[in-house]
Formats: C-alpha cells, sequence, structure tokens
C-alpha cells in the first residue's frame, strides 16, 4: 500500500519541490554574509557598522576610490593600491603552484596507491606525519632554507615551495584507492608500463579528485598570506592579500573600502570555479574512461 | 590530457615571462636602497616622498607589515631583514626586537646627529632608552629608537552633548569623584533599560588606576612584578566598580549593543555623533573626528541653503571639541600613560649607516609637521610640539584638544619593562584578570586580590626561570642586586 | 624460480615507486623534512631568538615545563572544544553533497525556464512591495532567496554549488569583520535570529552576548579554576564554532565529497535501482561506503586542521580572548615563540600537539581502513 503511495507522480513532485526549496533556503542563507559584503561596499564610513543590509545612502565612489579613478575626498591622495598587479601575481603564482602540485602529487599518489612495495604504507604515515607539524614552529628554518637556495624576494620562491604537498598526495590517494583495481590490471596483461597505466588510466580516471585539488591549491594559494608576507619585500611582487593590509591602518580598518576591494579580488576566483566545478558531476570518469 | 597540461605549461611560461617583462627596473639607479617595515596605510606615501626629497642620495620604500613581529624576526633570523624596522612600540616589541638582538644601538650616533633623548620633552626622554648589559657588566640604557609618532592619554569630550543635558564641562583638575558624577549625569536610557542611548564616558584604561593608586606593573629594576601589591589590588576593585557598581565604563556586552566594531573606530564615531560625552583616547582621534566635522560642515552649508529665509541656523549641530586631563585620586598625583609608534635600524642591515638619516628625519621639522598636520599624534621633537604647529588650516575650534595634547606631557608615565620577562608575558597574564574582572559582577574583592596573586606568581616565577636558566640574565641580574635592586621573589637555590 | 621472480618484481616496482616519488620528494625533503626534524632536535634545546640566549641541550625540561604549564592544559582544553564541532560539519557536508553531485536540471526544458520565469516574477513583485512599504532589507533577503531559487531551477546545482562555496572565498580581514557584526548582541543577526525563536516557543531567557562571554556549552563542568568558564551559556568559543561551521559545510569538504560521489560507477546505483531499493537506502548503502576513503581522508584532515587552528581568529578577532578562552595551542605556539621568543618551547608545545594528532590518526588509520576494506 504504501509502496504505492510513494510512486505517485503527486509525491514525487512534493519531494521535488521540496528538494529545491530546502537546498534554496541553505544556500541562501550561506550567501547572506557576501550580501552584506555587497552592500557595505556601498555605504559610508558611519554607516559600516550599522545593523543593516541596505545602505541609507549609496556611495558609489567608493569602488571608484578602490579603482584609483578619483583620490580620497578626506586625505586628496589617490590610494595606494595596485589590484591589477596584485591579482596578476595572485593568478600567476597560484596557477603556477597548481599545476606543478597536480603534476608531483599525482605521481606519488600513484607510488603510495597503485604500485605495490615494500615498507610502502609505513613511509606514507611517516610523510603524512610531517603535516602535523604546526607550521608555524617551521617557518625560521623554511626560511633559512630559502636564503640558501637565494629565493628570498622572488617569483621563484613564492612558487617552487609550496609546488610538493603532502596533501594533495594524501588526497589524489585517497581518490585513486577509489579507483577499482581492475582497470590497471586489465591494462598490465595489455603490456601497459607503469607510465603508461599512470597516463592513459589513471588520470583520466582521478579527474573529480584532480580538479578538486585544482579548485583547492589555486584558492589557498591565491589568498595566502603568511608565507609571501614573510617572503616579499618589492611593492611588484605583492600579492592580493598582502595588498589588502593597506585597508588596516594603525587606528582602524577602512571597512567599507576593504569590502569593495575584496570583492574585486575574488571575483577571478568565483569565475574561476564556477567554470571548475561544473566538471564535478557523477558519472564524468567513469563515463568516458572504462569503455575499453 | 598530455596535451592539455603542455598547453597548461606552455600558458604558464608566458605568464612567466610576462611576470619578468612587466617587473619595473629598479629605478633607483646609484641610489641606496632602503626598506622600511610599517603600516602601508595613506599617510606614509607623503612621509615617503619627503625623506626622498630630503636625502636626495637614498631611496626610502615602505614593506607592508601588520604582522607583529614576526615578519621581521623571522627575516633577520637569516640577515635577511628590512633596513628600518617601524611598528616598534615602547612596552612591546621593542623589547622584543632589542631581545631578538636586531635592533642597532644608536646612542652615540644619535647625540652626534640630534636625534638623541635629550630632543624628546624632558618627561618622555626615558621612552627611546632600554637597559642592557654592558661588556663591563653593569646595566645602562641605551638608544635603539626613535618615535615616529608620540600619544599621550587625555579626555576628548563632546561640548554639544554636555550643553544639551546642562552638565558642566570637566574641570582642568579632574578627580574621580567628578568624573563619576558627570559620567554617571551624561549616562541617558532612553526606550532600553540596559542600553543607554548616550554614554558618559568610555575607554579608561585600567593602567591609570593602578598607578593612580600607587601601584605598578612592575618594581623598579624590574625584578619582581607587582601587582599583587595592597595598591593595585585596590585599584582592580576599583576598576571593577567602574563596570558593575557605578556603571560610568560600559562592559563589552553593552557596548556590542551599540556596536561591534574592533578597535577604536567605533567610540570615536559615538563621540562624533553625539552618543559619547568623553572619551578616553588622544590626538590622533581627530583623524577621524575631522572627518565628522567635514562632513556636519557640509550638512551645515546645505540647510543654510536650502533655507535661505532662517534667521538662524537650525539644523545638526558642527561637533563642538573639549578636553582635558585624565582624572586623579583625591589627594593623589595624576599620571597618564604615553606611548610611540618607533622606528630602529636593523643591526645586521647592510645601509644601517644610512638608515641613521632616516631616525633624523624623524626629528626634523619636515616630517614632524606631516605628523602635526595629519594630527597623527605629536611627533617625538618637543621644538615641534606646540599649538601653532598643531593647527590645521582648515579645522578650526580644535586648540582645546591641541593643548591638553601638550598638557598631559608632565604627568607622562608608561608601563616598566624588564629584562627578565617580555612585556606580552605579563600583558597576557593581565589582561586574562581584567577579562574576567569587566565579564563578571559578582567578583568580590578577595576574588580580584587572589586573581592578581595568581597572575603574580606566574610572572615572577617566569623572571625567576629566565634568570636562573640563562647565563646572561644571571650576569644582569648580578649587575643589578649590585646596583642596589631588590632581589627577585623566589630564591634561585629554591628551583 | 618463482621466488627470484617475485623479487624481480618487486625491485621493479620498488625503483619504479622511487622515480614516481621523486619529483615530489625533492621538494618534500627540501623544505619540509629538514625543518620538522630540527624543529624536533630544537624542542630538547633552549632555543631562543634571544642572542644572549646560548643554545643548549635541555632534555626534557621542555615538556617538563609543559607539564606544570596551566595555560598549556587550558589552551589543549580550548582546541579540543573547538573540534566538537567538525563530525556535524563533515556530516552535513556529505549532505549536501549528495543532494548537488546531480546537475539538477528539471527534465522538462519548457517546464525549467517557465519556472524560473515565474519565480523571477514573483519575487520581483513581493520584493517590490517590500521595498515600496519600507522594508528594504527583508525585500533584499528574500530576492536573494528567489533569485536564488529562478537560478537553481535554471542552472541546477552548479548555481546552488557556487552560493555555497563563495563564503570560502570571502576569507581573511573581511570575513572576521562580517563575524563581529552577526554576533552583535543587541543587533547582530545570530541574536536576532535566537530572539525570535525563543518568543515564538515562548521562552523567557536573556540572550547571550558571543564574543565577550566567557561562558560556553560545558561551563557545568567541574573544571580548574584557570580554565575561566564562566558557567553555562553561548559564548565566545561557540560563536567561533559556528563560524567555522558556516566556512566549512559549503567549502572544501562539500566539493572532495562531491568528486568522490561522482566517481562511483553509476552501475552500483543501477544494480541498487533493480533490487528497489530507495533513495535512502542508495545513500546509506552505497553512497557512504563508497566515499569511505574520502571520509577517511577528510576525518584526518579535520583533525589536524582542528587540532591546529584557531590561530587566525584569535590573532584577528578576539586575542585569544576573553579571558584566554579561545586561545588555542596554534596561538599559543605563536605567542611563546614570536612574542616571547622562546622557540624551544614553542617546538615541544607543537610535539606535544604532534602526539596527539598522530595518535588519533593511527586510531583513524585502522577504523578507516577495516571500513574501507569492508567497502
Amino acid at each position: 500500500m504504501s509502496k504505492n503511495w510513494t510512486q505517485t507522480v503527486e509525491w514525487r513532485a512534493f519531494l521535488t519541490v521540496l528538494k529545491f526549496f530546502l537546498i534554496t533556503l541553505i544556500s541562501a542563507v550561506m550567501f547572506l554574509p557576501f550580501i552584506w559584503m555587497i552592500c557595505t561596499a556601498f555605504k559610508s564610513a558611519g554607516e559600516v557598522e550599522g545593523a543593516h543590509f541596505w545602505p541609507k545612502f549609496f556611495h558609489p565612489e567608493n569602488l571608484k576610490i578602490v579603482l584609483r579613478m578619483i583620490p580620497d575626498p578626506f586625505t586628496k591622495q589617490y590610494l595606494n593600491l595596485h589590484l591589477a598587479r596584485w591579482i596578476f601575481n595572485s593568478i600567476f603564482i597560484a596557477s603556477f603552484v597548481t599545476t606543478l602540485q597536480v603534476l608531483t602529487s599525482s605521481l606519488a599518489a600513484y607510488a603510495f596507491s597503485r604500485i605495490q612495495w615494500k615498507g610502502r604504507d609505513k613511509v606514507f604515515v611517516l610523510y603524512l606525519a610531517t603535516m602535523m607539524i604546526p607550521g608555524m614552529v617551521l617557518t625560521i628554518p623554511q626560511y633559512q632554507v630559502m636564503v640558501a637556495l637565494n629565493l628570498v624576494n622572488t617569483y621563484e620562491g613564492l612558487i617552487i615551495p609550496a609546488a610538493f604537498s603532502a596533501f594533495g598526495t594524501f588526497m589524489l590517494r585517497q581518490f585513486l584507492l577509489g579507483i577499482p583495481l581492475s582497470y590497471d590490471e586489465a591494462a598490465e596483461i595489455d603490456g601497459a608500463s607503469h607510465l603508461q597505466i599512470y597516463l592513459d588510466v589513471i588520470l583520466p580516471l582521478a579527474k573529480p579528485g584532480i580538479i578538486t585539488l585544482v579548485i583547492f591549491t589555486f584558492l589557498g594559494n591565491y589568498r595566502n598570506l603568511l608565507w609571501p608576507l614573510i617572503m616579499v619585500k618589492d611593492a611588484h611582487l605583492r600579492t592580493v592579500p598582502i595588498g589588502l593590509l593597506t585597508f588596516q591602518g594603525q587606528y582602524g580598518t577602512q571597512t567599507e573600502l576593504l569590502m569593495g576591494a575584496t570583492l574585486i579580488c575574488i571575483t577571478p576566483l568565483i569565475i574561476m570555479f564556477i567554470i571548475l566545478q561544473k566538471r564535478l558531476v557523477r558519472g564524468i570518469s567513469l563515463g568516458g574512461g572504462v569503455k575499453g | 590530457m598530455k596535451y592539455f597540461l603542455l598547453g597548461v605549461l606552455a600558458l604558464l611560461s608566458v605568464l612567466y615571462i610576462v611576470a619578468k617583462a612587466t617587473a619595473p627596473a629598479k629605478a633607483i639607479g646609484d641610489k641606496i636602497p632602503l626598506v622600511w617595515t610599517t603600516d602601508p596605510n595613506p599617510e606614509r606615501v607623503p612621509q615617503v616622498d619627503a625623506f626622498n626629497k630630503m636625502f636626495p642620495d637614498c631611496h626610502l620604500s615602505i614593506d607592508p607589515d601588520n604582522s607583529g613581529v614576526m615578519k621581521v624576526v623571522v627575516q633577520s633570523s637569516a640577515n635577511m631583514g628590512p633596513d628600518i624596522i617601524g611598528q616598534v612600540t615602547v612596552g612591546g616589541s621593542y623589547e622584543t626586537y632589542n631581545d631578538a638582538g636586531i635592533l642597532w644601538d644608536v646612542t652615540e650616533e644619535a647625540k652626534k646627529m640630534g636625534f638623541g633623548p635629550d630632543t624628546l620633552p624632558a618627561e618622555i626622554a626615558d621612552l627611546v632608552m632600554l637597559p642592557v648589559l654592558t661588556e663591563a657588566g653593569t646595566v645602562e640604557k641605551r638608544q635603539f629608537v626613535y618615535p615616529c609618532n608620540v600619544y599621550h592619554k587625555y579626555i576628548i569630550y563632546n561640548k554639544n552633548l554636555f550643553d544639551q543635558y546642562n552638565v558642566p564641562y570637566p574641570s582642568q583638575d579632574l578627580t574621580w569623584e567628578e568624573y563619576l558624577d558627570l559620567a554617571k549625569r551624561l549616562t541617558i536610557y532612553g526606550e532600553s533599560k540596559e542600553i543607554p542611548k548616550v554614554f558618559g564616558g568610555m575607554g579608561i584604561t585600567a593602567d591609570e588606576v593602578i598607578w593612580g593608586k600607587g601601584g605598578a606593573f612592575l618594581n623598579e629594576s624590574g625584578t619582581r612584578c607587582t601587582l599583587d601589591s595592597k595598591e593595585a589590588i585596590e585599584a582592580m576593585v576599583f576598576v571593577h566598580s567602574l563596570y558593575h557598581k557605578h556603571q560610568v565604563e560600559p562592559t563589552p556586552a553593552v557596548k556590542a549593543g551599540v556596536t561591534l566594531q574592533g578597535g577604536w573606530g567605533g567610540n570615536i564615531n559615538w563621540l562624533g555623533q553625539g552618543k559619547l560625552g568623553m572619551l578616553w583616547g588622544a590626538r590622533w582621534m581627530l583623524v577621524q573626528l575631522r572627518r565628522f566635522n567635514l562632513e556636519q560642515e557640509k550638512a551645515k552649508a546645505e540647510w543654510i541653503r536650502n533655507n535661505p529665509d532662517a534667521e538662524q541656523y537650525e539644523g545638526p549641530e558642527v561637533l563642538r571639541l573639549g578636553a582635558c586631563l585624565v582624572p586623579r585620586f583625591k589627594d593623589a598625583k595624576r599620571y597618564n600613560g604615553y606611548g610611540a609608534r618607533s622606528a630602529g635600524i636593523n643591526k645586521m642591515g647592510k645601509n644601517r649607516e644610512k638608515a641613521l638619516n632616516f631616525l633624523q628625519y624623524l626629528a626634523s621639522k619636515e616630517y614632524s609637521d606631516l605628523i602635526n598636520l595629519g594630527a597623527d599624534s605629536k611627533p617625538g621633537n618637543k621644538d615641534y610640539i606646540s599649538i601653532e604647529q598643531f593647527r590645521h588650516p582648515d579645522f578650526q575650534g580644535e586648540d582645546e584638544v591641541h593643548q591638553v595634547a601638550i598638557d598631559a606631557i608632565p604627568y607622562s608615565r608608561r608601563r616598566r619593562s624588564s629584562m627578565f620577562v617580555p612585556s606580552p608575558v605579563i600583558e597576557r597574564h593581565f589582561a586574562k584578570v581584567k577579562d574576567k574582572i569587566i565579564s563578571s559582577a559578582q567578583l568580590s574583592p578577595e576574588d580580584i586580590a587572589g586573581l592578581m596573586k595568581d597572575a603574580t606568581a606566574t610572572i615572577n616565577l617566569e623572571i625567576a626561570r629566565n634568570i636562573k636558566r640563562n647565563p646572561k640574565a644571571r650576569k644582569a641580574y648580578d649587575a643589578l642586586r649590585k646596583q642596589g635592586a631588590e632581589a627577585i621573589s623566589i630564591k634561585l637555590e629554591d628551583m | 624460480m618463482i621466488k627470484l621472480w617475485e623479487g624481480k618484481r618487486e625491485k621493479l616496482n620498488f625503483f619504479t615507486a622511487v622515480a614516481f616519488l621523486l619529483p615530489n620528494m625533492v621538494g618534500f625533503l627540501c623544505f619540509t623534512a629538514g625543518p620538522v626534524l630540527l624543529s624536533l632536535y630544537m624542542s630538547f634545546t633552549n632555543w631562543s631568538l634571544k642572542p644572549s640566549v646560548e643554545l643548549q641541550w635541555v632534555g626534557l625540561r621542555n615538556y617538563v615545563d609543559l607539564f606544570g604549564d596551566k595555560d598549556f592544559w587550558f589552551y589543549l582544553y580550548n582546541t579540543f572544544y573547538f573540534m566538537i564541532g567538525i563530525p556535524f560539519a563533515v556530516a552535513g557536508s556529505l549532505f549536501l553533497a549528495n543532494l548537488l553531485v546531480d546537475s539538477m536540471y528539471l527534465r522538462n526544458n519548457k517546464l525549467r525556464v517557465s519556472l524560473a520565469v515565474l519565480t523571477l516574477v514573483v519575487g520581483f513583485v513581493t520584493c517590490t512591495f517590500l521595498f515600496a512599504s519600507g522594508r528594504k532589507d527583508l525585500s533584499l533577503i528574500l530576492g536573494v532567496f528567489y533569485i536564488g531559487a529562478a537560478s537553481g531551477v535554471f542552472w541546477g546545482s552548479v548555481s546552488y554549488r557556487t552560493m555555497l562555496y563563495v563564503p570560502s572565498f570571502a576569507s581573511g580581514v573581511a570575513t572576521i569583520i562580517l563575524w563581529q557584526q552577526v554576533f552583535n548582541p543587541y543587533h547582530g543577526l545570530a541574536n536576532n535570529l535566537l530572539g525570535s525563536f525563543l518568543d515564538m516557543v515562548g521562552i523567557e531567557a536573556s540572550l547571550p552576548v558571543w564574543l565577550q562571554s566567557t561562558q560556553n556549552m560545558l561551563g557545568f563542568l567541574p573544571l580548574p579554576k584557570n580554565f575561566s568558564s564562566g558557567g553555562f551559556g553561548l559564548g565566545a568559543r561557540e560563536a567561533i564554532m559556528i563560524m567555522g561551521f558556516w566556512m566549512g559545510i559549503g567549502g572544501n569538504n562539500m566539493i572532495m565529497y562531491i568528486a568522490s560521489i561522482a566517481s562511483i560507477p553509476q552501475s552500483y546505483y543501477e544494480a541498487a535501482d533493480i533490487d528497489g531499493a530507495n533513495s535512502v537506502a542508495k545513500f546509506f548503502h552505497i553512497t557512504v561506503p563508497s566515499v569511505a576513503p574520502t571520509t577517511f581522508f577528510i576525518a584526518i584532515m579535520s583533525t589536524i586542521g582542528g587540532l591546529q587552528g584557531g590561530f587566525q581568529f584569535a590573532k584577528i578577532m578576539t586575542n585569544g580572548g576573553p579571558a584566554g578562552t579561545t586561545t588555542t595551542l596554534a596561538y599559543y605556539i605563536y605567542t611563546a615563540g614570536f612574542e616571547e621568543l622562546k622557540l624551544g618551547y614553542a617546538s615541544a608545545v607543537a610535539w606535544a600537539l604532534f602526539t596527539i594528532v598522530f595518535a588519533l590518526t593511527l586510531v583513524n588509520w585502522k577504523y578507516g581502513n577495516r571500513r574501507m576494506e569492508a567497502a
């Protein structure tokens, strides 16, 4: 009896509507603080603290100040902002790091999951263990390594140390573990070498994992603050998070300008995310790769 | 996939070339580069320009740093620190930088180049000095920094509000009784019975109360924490009563009822908007208050334009400011805190001799004028501290605020520092006590005494440990003892 | 014979593995392994950034100090406290991921467009009316809801994922200022919602003051005096946990689960369909076991992240207060190392923390691997 009832079209439609309603509600609630950021970017300095979203008076000139189209009306100076350069630097560094990390991590993850060798899991645990040390105490030795390699205050110094991560290896390893072993066994019987299996079988199958890693690594490096802050000296190497420090003066934060600048700076991230995450849907990997 | 990766690598190479190609060539020629770590706020731009104009053979640039001491400490651990270290705060990072051996002792150079302690007002000359152990085995005070700006704590009040509620202005010899009375009379409740619509006063700091009662954080030689003294405990009991019994200082919870922006931004806005009568602060608050002045003058002009027939102005009043010294206890001395954001020179810097020019510049008229005009507190050099030099052509009626900034100087006092315990440790333990006092109304004087004693014991243990474990600290301690310092509270043999 | 063949194969495998590991390991040994070992060594010394302190091997002194350091235990307790919320956030992420892994397009194209347009029109009328009657904020909030619904109907999960993930972009100071406003006791969003809820169910209670309060949900426990417990209630710790929940649930974990569910072979579900399983059964019997490796990964990373977390909030938002209740070990390591310059001691704290994380990971490993085998 109940089976009949749950099979009806009305019940299904009701479930779909409920699903849409619920997920819309959750998304909207999660999104609200972001709306508040947008609203704040158009408020006056005195109004920033208010509890309301909608600005009493719109100040679109806030964005103009941030874009250096007009000077700050009070100090009559242009702000010392170079958003284009910062965004370029952040994108450049983040994409370089991401590419290198995907390469090194996927290779290592393959060795830790698809090749059988003695002591593999023990080495892996040791490798993993290095992530468990709070990075704060490693800052000084790491910086000294960078000085020894003459990489301080260069793009290379921001890119190279970030390109090798235990995090990426661990994550991809877990994804690879989810791929049934029968695929490589079949390839091996066909006489494929490990390199061929890696390139032709595993990488295409691990696409969701790689896209995920790309999203995380890109995002994490785009907004990384502490390491670039220590490494960078020249103005032309500054990244977005360092640049945004400009709004935190000695006597407080220029919240409305900070929000405007933050919005401009995260726009590239949002575009990147929309493009990448479209590929994360059910069946992408196994639809294409398994036919043979 | 393979071709995709190759494509990505090609794209990255192009980006790399673009990045390298668009990096500005170091257009400083044979000028000597100097790097100054400081907060990168817009005020720094004219300050850098003026320096580069004054010393054409140098090229000063800013390296942004809002992260406390970490950046400079890490960089200096590999001899890569900046030439000039800004953001040195006396009673905080000054000791830390000096402990870390980063700062250069400029005592002799300062005398020659005219930025020694004698250029500061006599009452605060001590500001730039720190005790160090000399080769001869004595403890002496040496200079490592020069202030970028100096603030003194005093009270700025909103005269409109006092007039509106018929409360007399605070007197120039303010006592705590008078302060409590004024603050209570000016605390006005509207519809809400919990949150006043007008606060009488705000921004009391415990330091002034402790000093006023005759207490101190450390003894003079820094060998003992004295927060467990009768005076200090009495002071903190008084602080507790300010929050809970007299309610002349809002607890964070009440304050948050009005706003929650961190730092001082909030309070200053309230003063400007007429929600707050008296605010403990300093001359730098004018930076923000002037924005109010500008907006309100604009509103007034508009009102007059819209009401051409009106006989007198009836719109919202333009902010009028008054100022007075912080209160003192009856029959006791007045103390007000002071501090400075200072700059020091990196001992290991390649161009440290040239960096001396920067400290010299901080004592110059050009720099002091910029500080004065921007109301960024006061310059260090006493020659440039006067009402005439404080005035800004666009902002009238600030004379009282300027005057009290000068009047406060004779009452200067700041937390002592110790060679044996970092100031952040004292602050961490003291802040814990303070937070508890502020957040719990039920604490009895005995509870407060207990909290203060616990904190003091922890700090004193830290002092004893340092002396016991670090031979150099031990040496300094022995030298201080010979110079008549008080012994530490724990017997070293017992440890 | 067979043995030799096996040995050869193993040898080959070993060298292949080394070749695959090499690119990663070069950098790893250079930038991570060395500093890690150095910090272990330094935790047994009096390493200080003060040049006046000569480097000395002090044996276990730092660890002995640590045991006697009341603050260490207090901050360790805080650190664990903040981790209570993690399992809920992970479960929430899995739930959302399961909803959003499909593209969620309505099958009928015409229906899709007309529904989206209808939602927009209704939303526009409602919001314009509200806006005109002066309730601008309500109109704005409802507007977000309607636009979210319309784009959700039209674009499906792509739109929802973006809305959920955007909070992760807006990190740093901007977010922190934002949350200070949300937790404003008198007109913040948190208390507005809580207040109207209490009104609805008719409970008379004073609202929490959040970031300024030392109260906490475990405040009734008989804790040592220096743990600054302000009694039972909602306080700064809960505020930060809620904030972490907001940043965590729609963030990386959700994306990881989406990717993981996306890789589950469709045939598993088809087989279940034939057996007549409903969607709840499919979720628990296929999805949950299949994403076990990801869950294992998330569990370990959350443990690591949780135990090392809280630095940014403490540094920018609360300074570790009130009364130390939001100071985590990560922040303590920072203050001990870089404000008090006792890097040897900071290293000891770091390695004590490491021991805990490592032990938890091993437990996880055993449990997680068993579950994976079961799958």
